[in-house]
């Protein structure tokens, strides 16, 4: 049977069952009032067997509804209502053998929002007594603005990795170069057009092949708009435009090259012989720039429900791969469930379909199994020639989000594999269902998260160079002193003076408050509540008020945390009063704290039971709090909204024998970019491990006899390897051996690292940060008395011991405070 | 005669080449255009895998099969659009006869693909 005529069926059924209960209080409709109306999209998307989001506009018993404020009384309102509540029920109720979830239920107006199969479509047509119309939940027009965060380029840029120094390479219609948002960037050009059977070269010269300035200009035919919309969205920087969004990769710049061929008056078409043209021009290329990636976005209209590896672009894509240069091809847009076109199926290709702004499957993108990756592709507005902006739709736009992140991706590990960034990609990416198979949309942030290449907002690098600083805050004097990492020592300058001399009613805070990637300190008084930034500048820091009021009960009752509750790059403060359980907020502005309560009557039992922590739980790009009970071992998560947190349980019984038996870390311990709650019982020896599943912590034993030799051992947790999981070290503070142990994502490994690195006891701190920038973490050690460092630079297998600085902090714990790395312990 | 002492053929199978089915109908209707795939089996590997040494002699096996195949061609109707240099391919416009000359070369073609036309891949606009 049709499914046509099986809806029939029961709609005719459904007239003859129900219709006796209405018609003695309502007119009885007619056959073509029954007849439920569908959006065209709604249809389309159900008969690819797709899940959609839709609005059900339901027929109400009394006829149509009537604004309220023209009913005549408080009674007809209540009667409307409960007439809207009535329809709401019948058409749960008749959905309920349906895969289908309610979105959301109106109580003034008679709709549903609801995402459902073909088979709940077919259910809704049948119930044309209740239901009016079947509307798509339509989204408005998401720009870069939208995008660009959705896939977390704003954090990116928050770690510094842009894609400066890179290069992504358009093989398209051309591109405007003289477009504002792309001014300055195109810095290589290319054109491979025409030269046979109804094919007339495009190229500013007219023949088949051109290079130099302004070959990969536009092409002058319809439609060869595409390029510089394209390499808008995978490279256009905002600020050279004055828009207030940019591209992904927004300091890469470009390689254009146009591709197509004039094959009729009014269009173009691309050979296969002059893309193999193109790539073999960028692979040529790829000693004189760091080319990011190659963005192709384009592709003609076969199903391929599998590899298509004969195809004659595989092995050039091949040797673009083995040099580092990932390939990203659309997957098309036809709409297939089960096929991607060529040459975006090609294997070694990196393969790029839609999504929406609500992360639905686009109605036009093709899908399969092999897919690569999704990525925003619907109604995306980017640069359009000559200098203005524009939406287009389809896997055109979502192709560049992905060659733009790799530009990112590339610039932050300028010796990972195409298979490495791709897999961070994978594993760190949203999960997108579609009608056969679930595929992962990026999340750059997140990837680089994986990669060990996040920036904490509150790690300390001053000077914006990647390299971890280290600063000695003298409490007598206010002076701050700066040692800037070169890679081999610790150079050591004074920063400021008289800033923050009041030892007995301040507190010195660390971090990037202002966002520009160079660390800032703050002081903050806790009596008056006023707050002082010195924003960091070259060789000195700039001391601004930030804020008064705020913060002013005392060091006791209040506790400070920092980290970038609000995902803007920014690092923000939170003062959480153990008292009452409030938490309030100041939300950096880049120039002052704007506060507000984000919480009340969360975590009230004091010190001697909570402790707090500051850590991204849930790997949204913004920082949750949490509140660990040592007595129970609950763990109670704050989820960031951006403007409050959600208080929500993930654990019970996990590290409840106190502090003086045990540790507490959280880190990324399987690389997934969400914090993880690590417990070291100082006694066995043994590890337990609570991975955050976004939703609570799935704790298990990782390690049992590693550091169980009491005081004269300390535990630290850093990513010493540089594979973007974290890893623990146990440091013998009396023989200075350290073990590492190396995380696997579900176990530690144990190793010996070093021998003879910090072994005088208490007169020596220990830290952890990456001072080499070569993204594995390292550790340092500061002898108070002497003021000597000494780094432990990490190979990813060992410590190499060398001395970085003397007499750099020599005057004691009582007058100087050492600030290093990250504050996540 | 010098080029074609120099030239390693791939190590053929002996099977002839694979013509695309899309090739065959449109040769019949006059010259098609085609991406000629060479059998060239020195250092068959992505370049990035590869010795400098290596990179060196692949490239010039690749060169040697391209010249080979253009001048047993010769006497046909055929056009070379593009050689490339890192990657066995020839792109050319061919007629039957052509065709029929590179269907008898099984020891340096694999194959005979359609120079496919490819479009810009934009979605419905809303």
């Amino acid at each position: 049977m049709s499914r046509r005529r099986r809806v029939a069926m029961v709609v005719a059924f459904l007239v003859g069952a129900t219709g006796a209960n209405v018609v003695g209080s309502l007119p009885r409709p007619s056959a073509t009032e029954r007849r439920v109306e569908v959006d065209p999209n709604v249809r389309a998307a159900a008969h690819v067997g797709r899940r959609t989001r839709v609005l059900i506009e339901l027929r109400l018993r009394a006829g149509r509804p009537m604004p309220e404020g023209m009913l005549s009384s408080e009674f007809a309102v209540g009667l409307q209502r409960g007439d809207i509540t009535d329809a709401q029920r019948e058409v749960r109720h008749r959905l309920r053998h349906h895969a289908h979830r309610v979105i959301r239920a109106y109580d003034t107006v008679p709709y549903l929002a609801v995402e459902i199969g073909p088979e709940g479509l077919a259910e809704l047509e049948a119930a044309g007594l209740h239901v009016e119309r079947v509307m798509e939940d339509e989204e408005y027009e998401p720009t870069l603005a939208e995008s660009g965060p959705l896939v977390q380029a704003p954090t990116a840029w928050s770690y510094r990795w842009d894609g400066t120094g890179t290069v992504v390479a358009i093989l398209d219609t051309g591109v405007a170069a003289g477009h504002p948002f792309l001014s300055g960037k195109v810095i290589e050009e290319a054109c491979y057009s025409g030269g046979g059977l109804a094919s007339l070269s495009v190229c500013p010269n007219g023949a088949t092949t051109q290079t130099g300035p302004g070959a990969g200009a536009k092409c002058p035919v319809a439609g060869c708009d595409h390029g510089t919309h394209v390499a808008g969205i995978a490279a256009g920087d905002g600020t050279l435009a004055g828009q207030a969004f940019s591209g992904v990769a927004k300091g890469a710049r470009i390689m254009a090259v146009q591709v197509f061929s004039r094959t009729s008056p009014n269009a173009v078409s691309a050979f296969t012989s002059d893309l193999a043209a193109a790539l073999e021009r960028v692979y040529l290329l790829r000693n004189q720039y760091t080319i990011g990636s190659i963005n192709m976005s384009l592709g003609n209209s076969t199903r391929n429900t599998s590899f298509c590896d004969t195809n004659v672009l595989k092995p050039i894509i091949d040797n673009l791969r083995s040099a580092g240069i990932a390939t990203v091809i659309a997957s098309g847009n036809n709409g297939y469930v089960n096929g991607i076109s060529s040459p975006g199926c090609i294997s070694s290709a990196i393969s790029v379909a839609s999504t929406t702004k609500t992360d639905q499957v686009s109605s036009f993108s093709n899908v399969a199994p092999f897919l690569s990756l999704f990525a925003p592709g619907s109604s995306i507005r980017s640069s359009l020639p000559v200098t203005t902006f524009g939406s287009l739709s389809g896997t055109s736009m979502a192709t560049p989000h992905v060659a733009g992140a790799f530009a990112v991706l590339r610039q932050a590990r300028p010796l990972a594999s195409v298979t490495q960034l791709l897999s961070a990609m994978q594993t760190t990416g949203l999960s997108i269902p579609d009608v056969l198979t679930t595929r992962p949309r990026i999340r750059v942030g997140q990837a680089l998260a994986s990669l060990g290449a996040a920036r904490d907002v509150t790690d300390t690098d001053f000077n914006g160079d990647g390299l971890a600083d280290v600063v000695i805050h003298d409490r007598q004097s206010g002076d701050w002193y700066v040692g800037l990492s070169t890679g081999s020592a610790f150079l050591a300058d004074r920063w400021a003076a008289r800033f923050g001399n009041r030892a007995d009613q301040e507190r010195a805070l660390v971090a990037d408050f202002t966002g520009d990637g160079r660390t800032d300190v703050a002081i903050h008084d806790f009596r008056t509540g006023n707050w002082y930034v010195g924003r960091a500048a070259t060789g000195g820091f700039a001391v601004e008020a930030w804020a008064t009021n705020f913060g002013n009960r005392g060091a006791e009752r209040e506790a400070v945390l920092v980290g970038d509750f609000d995902g803007d790059g920014r690092a923000d403060v939170v003062l959480h009063d153990r008292l009452t359980g409030d938490w309030f907020v100041g939300r950096s502005t880049g120039s002052g704290f704007a506060v507000s309560r984000w919480a009340a009557s969360f975590g009230n039992r004091g010190e001697a039971f909570e402790e707090t922590f500051a850590a991204d739980f849930t790997g949204d790009g913004r920082t949750d709090v949490a509140i660990h009970d040592r007595q129970t071992g609950e763990w109670w998560i704050g989820r960031s909204t951006g403007t409050g947190f959600t208080k929500e349980r993930w654990a019970t019984s996990f590290g409840n024998r106190g502090r003086d038996a045990e540790d507490v870390f959280v880190a990324d311990f399987n690389g997934d970019g969400r914090a993880d709650v690590a417990i070291h019982d100082r006694e066995t020896g043994a590890w337990y491990v609570g991975i955050s599943t976004g939703t609570s912590l799935a704790i298990s034993a990782w390690v049992l006899d590693f550091g169980n030799r009491g005081s004269r051992e300390e535990a630290l947790v850093g990513d010493f390897t540089g594979d973007g999981r974290a890893d623990v070290a146990i440091h013998d503070r009396e023989t200075g051996a350290w073990w590492v142990g190396v995380s696997t994502g579900s176990a530690f490994t144990v190793q010996a690292w070093a021998t003879s690195l910090g072994d005088r006891g208490e007169t020596e701190r220990t830290y952890v940060a990456d001072f080499t920038g070569d993204g594995r973490a390292d550790v340092a050690i500061h002898d108070r008395e002497t003021g000597a460092w000494y780094v432990g630079r990490s190979t990813g297998a060992g410590f190499v011991v060398e001395p970085w600085a003397t007499r750099f902090g020599d005057r004691g714990e009582a007058i100087e405070r050492e600030f290093v790395g990250s504050a996540r312990r | 005669m010098f080029l074609l002492a120099c030239v390693r053929p791939g190590a053929s199978d002996g099977s002839a080449p694979v013509v695309d089915p899309a090739v065959r109908h449109h040769v019949s209707q006059g010259s098609v255009r085609v991406l000629v795939e060479l059998r060239v089996t020195e250092a068959a590997q992505p370049e990035g895998g590869l010795s400098a040494p290596e990179v060196t002699r692949r490239r010039a096996a690749i060169a040697a099969a391209q010249s080979t195949v253009e001048q047993r061609l010769a006497g046909t109707r055929f056009t070379v659009h593009r050689r490339y240099e890192t990657v066995p391919i020839l792109a050319m416009e061919i007629g039957a006869d052509a065709l029929r000359a590179l269907e008898r070369m099984s020891d340096l073609v694999s194959r005979v693909h359609e120079d496919a036309e490819a479009t810009p891949s934009p979605g419905p606009s809303r």
